[in-house]
């Protein structure tokens, strides 16, 4: 009784607290506010979240049994299937599912002011997003640990199955475009960065060596060496940039580096997993967490206030660093750190195969994306921390504020944001660069931003440029990894498609095969990144509306599929809990993608592409194209824009018909349809983890 | 086909007890474990225990055979990344 009340205190005090930080954070206009209220209003948020909402979908809603078996205990072959400890799989978990979504979307979306954005990813997060991740989990725990496309065959039929496949492809070759642009865009004309990107290429291969042929299996070894070179890497790298003659060896331009991508991806996925992969996954993912970790502090030592407005006028969707307004637009940009379809694969990928008992799936899935959603509470303050001036110039296209500072300063501060070019050189100074301007993309303001906080709290003003260096580098280490992996999964993917319209083509062994599948997926992916760097109009800023939208609408399919789920184990009393987040998503992705593909000027795909392509045709050049066959490229390339989205749509109109005929099915039924595993009871007492 | 357990197959070990009267070795290798599996690199003494518990006539793979196999299989088909 007395234990219950200092409970019940305990949580009182916490929403207090809550409470008062996003009161200080959005009631506090005009003043600057600290960043701790802010990650301290979204920490007591998710402790809420967790305990009570968590807690309820839980226990009510998918009614966790600890009494039935899990596959990793059913099937536990030491491999695969694993049974275990919930804290060492919530680190699985979230190392799967934490990239370079999170740090972008938010950075970008710092446009319309820090406001808006912590808003969506808080409520977002608690009402979509985790509970997408802990349902997929648990859909996937229920049926042997099986994948979200097998999923949707079983419960929705192989058409819907097929669809989900194709949708996840294009997703991929998306997400793929994305993060290759982010990396050229934050290497272009930086021998710094490039030097210390490239050298972790041959520093993964002498790891993969060393654990296959040296001392097999060391991972830990060949981590500490890998982390400490990597440091050095960094620290050389200045003399590199510095040297006359190694210099301008590590000196690209974008498209040259968008080459060099391309032909990476493409070698690097050939390779064996062992040689290249593999070592630089640990590596990154060993970096993943050490750097979340220290952001976090840093912000609680440091205390940066944060001089982004809490609203800029940009809400009204004239902003430059993406087009279209608040609603919808805020909510496709944020994606990932408020709800991301992509954890609906990780949900159904390693993780259930590795749950112990089925209450752990709250704690991994719903607990694990509130994890991300403080990472992207963290991108945002970095990001809002910079001087707004600063922020806008670094990412800000060309075509808006031009290629020089004097320029870049004037436009700026005509929006309202004083700043002189000698603030925008010095800032380049600053971090060991030459020019900060247009670098959209996320990683580079967010590696500024990081490396104020960090430099403040270690180092000061000399570690500036190594801090800004490094966390570069982290976030090119794992972009890399993800492109090497997801070109591997596209192919796979390729050839699950390809075989079944030419059998030999789907063969995985047939060296030919994956050859043909593997050109075909990274052409797809590295014509966006090529062009991102040619297009005067292309860029980070034209295809991240483009990935966010495929992303939502992926949360959108496996939220469609799990509410189909739940009525077919009449439990329909709940199905607000996923018919609420799946209504939303769709609203948000059919009228952004409606309004990509219809709207007039700046937002609309199709209205852009008309614009250039009748002045084309005129002969008549509208800058920033400087010729007409520039102009037929913006044209074609919006075109193809369109097309894309217009097909996302397509995908998750019929998905939804899918699910709405599957539910009335099930409604109909005066009995559950569900097609899980077959029960087998276990006595909870027992604990199968074998990691302790 | 994979296997199931049976009642005489569980381990000994029950809840709380787990914990209780480890060494410090012990608890570096039970770290180090964890820390693998976190990453999600192949673990070997999982995949050695539990080989020995369901196949006790075959012979398990050695480590560097069971590293290679392991890694290959991690990425041969798995998922994609995420964002």
């Amino acid at each position: 009784m007395n234990n219950k009340l200092l409970t019940s205190v305990g949580w009182l005090l916490v929403a207090v607290l809550g409470a008062f930080a996003l009161g200080a954070v959005a009631l506090n206009r005009g003043e600057t506010v600290s960043s701790v209220w802010l990650v301290t209003a979204a920490l007591c948020i998710y402790f809420i979240g967790y305990r009570f909402y968590g807690k309820f979908i839980a226990e009510r809603v998918l009614q966790l049994d600890d009494t039935r078996m899990t596959p990793a205990v059913t099937r536990n072959d030491g491999l695969d299937y694993v049974p275990t400890n919930k804290w060492v799989l919530y680190g699985h978990h979230f190392a799967a599912i934490a990239g370079g979504g999170p740090l972008v979307g938010p950075v970008l979306a710092a446009q319309m002011g820090y406001l808006p954005s912590t808003i969506w990813i808080l409520a977002g997060v608690i009402i979509a997003g985790a509970v997408q991740d802990f349902m997929v989990l648990f859909c996937s725990m229920r049926r042997d640990g099986r994948s979200l496309g097998e999923i949707v065959k079983m419960e929705m039929g192989p058409v819907a199955g097929g669809i989900a496949l194709v949708g996840t492809l294009a997703i991929m070759i998306i997400i793929l475009a994305a993060l290759g642009l982010i990396v050229v865009k934050a290497l272009g004309e930086s021998p710094w960065g490039t030097f210390t990107v490239a050298a972790t290429i041959p520093l993964a291969m002498v790891m993969g060596v060393y654990m296959r042929y040296i001392r097999p299996g060391k991972i830990g070894e060949a981590s500490a060496f890998g982390v400490v070179v990597l440091l050095l890497a960094i620290w050389y790298g200045e003399r590199v940039a510095a040297d006359a003659a190694l210099g301008p060896l590590f000196t690209y331009t974008a498209p040259q580096l968008a080459w060099a991508i391309i032909i990476y991806g493409a070698v690097a996925s050939m390779l064996p997993v062992w040689l290249l992969l593999a070592p630089r996954d640990y590596l990154s993912t060993f970096l993943k967490i050490g750097v979340v970790v220290a952001l976090a502090l840093g912000i609680y030592v440091v205390a940066p206030d944060l001089k982004m407005p809490a609203v800029t006028r940009f809400i009204d969707g004239t902003g430059p660093v993406f087009s279209g307004t608040l609603f919808p637009f805020l909510f496709i940009t944020i994606a990932c750190g408020a709800v991301s379809g992509f954890h609906a694969l990780i949900s159904s990928g390693t993780t259930p195969k590795m749950i112990e008992r089925e209450s752990h799936a709250r704690f991994v899935g719903y607990g694990g994306m509130l994890t991300e959603s403080f990472v992207a509470i963290m991108a945002l303050t970095a990001a809002c921390v910079l001087d707004p001036g600063i922020y806008f110039a670094m990412n800000s296209p060309a075509a808006v504020i031009g290629n020089t500072v004097e320029k870049a300063s004037q436009v700026i501060s005509q929006w309202g944001w004083a700043i002189t070019p000698e603030m925008i050189t010095q800032t380049a100074k600053d971090i060991g660069e030459h020019s900060i301007l247009n670098r959209a993309g996320g990683a580079p303001t967010l590696a500024v931003g990081m490396a104020q906080i960090m430099s403040a709290a270690v180092g000061g003003q000399a570690l500036q440029a190594f801090w800004y260096h490094f966390a570069i580098l982290f976030e090119a280490l794992f972009i890399l990894t993800a492109v090497d992996a997801g070109t591997r999964a596209g192919r796979f993917m390729i050839q699950d498609l390809l075989g079944t319209v030419y059998a030999p083509l789907g063969e995985t062994k047939s060296v030919l095969a994956n050859v043909v599948a593997t050109v075909l997926c990274v052409s797809m992916w590295g014509y966006f990144v090529y062009q991102g760097t040619v297009d005067p109009l292309g860029g980070v800023n034209t295809i991240w509306p483009l990935f966010g939208i495929g992303n939502q609408m992926l949360a959108g399919i496996a939220l469609l599929l799990c509410t189909t789920v739940l009525i077919k184990m009449k439990r329909e009393r709940y199905i607000w809990v996923t018919l609420v987040p799946t209504a939303w998503l769709l609203i948000c992705t059919l009228t952004a993608g409606w309004q990509k593909v219809f709207a007039p000027l700046p937002v609309g795909f199709f209205a852009i592409a008309q614009k250039y392509s009748d002045a084309a045709a005129a002969g008549t050049v509208i800058a920033p194209a400087k010729t007409v066959a520039e102009m037929q490229r913006v044209a074609f390339n919006n075109y193809l824009c369109g097309t894309i989205t217009a097909l996302f749509v397509a995908l998750v109109v019929a998905m939804a018909v899918f699910a709405i005929r599957m539910s009335l099915q099930a409604v109909r039924n005066p009995n559950p349809t569900i097609r899980e595993s077959a029960y087998q009871t276990r006595d909870p007492e027992v604990d199968y983890a074998t990691a302790h | 086909m994979r296997p199931r357990i049976e009642e005489s197959e569980r381990p000994a070990m029950t809840r709380g007890a787990s914990a209780a009267g480890k060494t410090l070795a012990e608890r570096l290798a039970a770290l180090r474990q964890a820390w693998r599996r976190i990453i999600g690199a192949p673990d070997y003494q999982t995949y050695l225990t539990r080989h020995r518990q369901i196949h006790p006539e075959v012979p398990p793979m050695s480590e560097k055979e069971f590293f290679r196999f392991a890694i290959e299989r991690r990425y041969s088909r798995a998922g994609p990344r995420c964002c």
